[in-house]
């Protein structure tokens, strides 16, 4: 690796700190390989150990320091804490093992976003098809009034509750729906202002 | 075996030798290398963090056609190493009580 594809590998690995602490940690790292020399770039390097073991002690360093950070987050400690936290969060995600229980996490939310939305479509079915047994019921009543009048009667009632019962399933689901999806768009709406703070 | 210079005394290892004279970073290494085992990448999280401390500070000097960031400790840098040294020496006469067995 030389000198210009460490130096990017690094800020790539930063990326998530303030731009201030960027910039000053890979103009370190460039001034300092420009003062070791051409001649002792390559060992350097060697030394110094892939960029990614390198940004983590930065992070880590940045993390503990408890000195307020920018003029952007000065005075403002719970809000650096939370960042504190956040950038653990980050530093934590950028590890080998990182990876995979990112993909884990990702899989187990969408599987548990099929469920609910399994479950949902369930409740829309079941009422539906409680409305439509509903009504074939009410034909055959009045097909049942010519001859058993009682079994007509029967038939009407159960109709009519089936028909009931499958609209308030219906309306249930819609504000099941409704609120699920309200839900996703507040907590994915927190997230994006978490990120982008 | 050598034992490790981490945390507190690492800090103020790097006060004391910034203490000397102001100093750029691959110079700070290269003098802290000659009489410890630190690896290239310790001292830079350090030095920012003390800057952020505000016991030290830096100032750019041009050289050849580039800037160079010295770090220069402050007033209050001073003062801290003071208490740090004061700190050492009391830490280090507990250390050789254990050791060595003297009363002090």
């Amino acid at each position: 690796m030389n000198k210009t594809q460490f130096l990017s590998e690094l800020r790539g690995k930063l990326v998530n700190l303030p731009e201030s602490e960027v910039n000053s940690a890979v103009g370190y790292y460039e001034e300092y390989l420009l003062d070791a020399g051409p001649e002792n770039e390559e060992q350097i390097i060697e030394e110094l150990g892939s960029p990614n073991a390198v940004a983590s002690k930065i992070i880590g360093e940045f993390a503990l320091s408890d000195a307020p950070v920018g003029a952007a987050t000065s005075g403002k400690t719970i809000e650096s804490s939370a960042k504190t936290l956040w950038v653990v969060i980050l530093a934590v995600l950028a590890s080998p093992i990182a990876l995979p229980l990112a993909i884990a996490v990702v899989v187990i939310v969408f599987a548990l976003l099929i469920s609910v939305l399994a479950v949902l479509f369930a409740f829309a079915v079941t009422g539906v098809a409680l409305v439509v047994a509903g009504i074939a019921a009410l034909f055959v009543a009045v097909w049942a009034l010519f001859f058993e009048f009682g079994t007509a009667l029967w038939m009407a009632g159960s109709g009519l509750v089936a028909i009931g019962v499958g609209i308030l399933i219906a309306q249930a689901t819609v504000l099941l729906t409704q609120s699920f999806f309200t839900g996703m768009q507040k907590m994915l709406g927190a997230l994006l202002i978490r990120k982008a703070a | 075996m050598r034992f490790t210079v981490a945390g507190a005394l690492l800090d103020a290892c790097v006060l004391g030798l910034v203490s000397k004279k102001p100093a750029y970073g691959y110079e700070l290494t290269q003098r802290a290398q000659s009489v410890i085992d630190v690896s290239e990448s310790t001292l830079y999280p350090v030095l920012r963090r003390l800057q952020k401390e505000g016991l030290l500070t830096t100032f750019d000097q041009p050289f050849d056609g580039r800037n160079r960031r010295y770090y220069k400790i402050t007033a209050e840098g001073k003062t801290k190493l003071k208490e740090l040294i004061v700190a050492w020496e009391d830490y280090t006469d507990r250390i050789d009580t254990l050791l060595i067995g003297e009363d002090s």
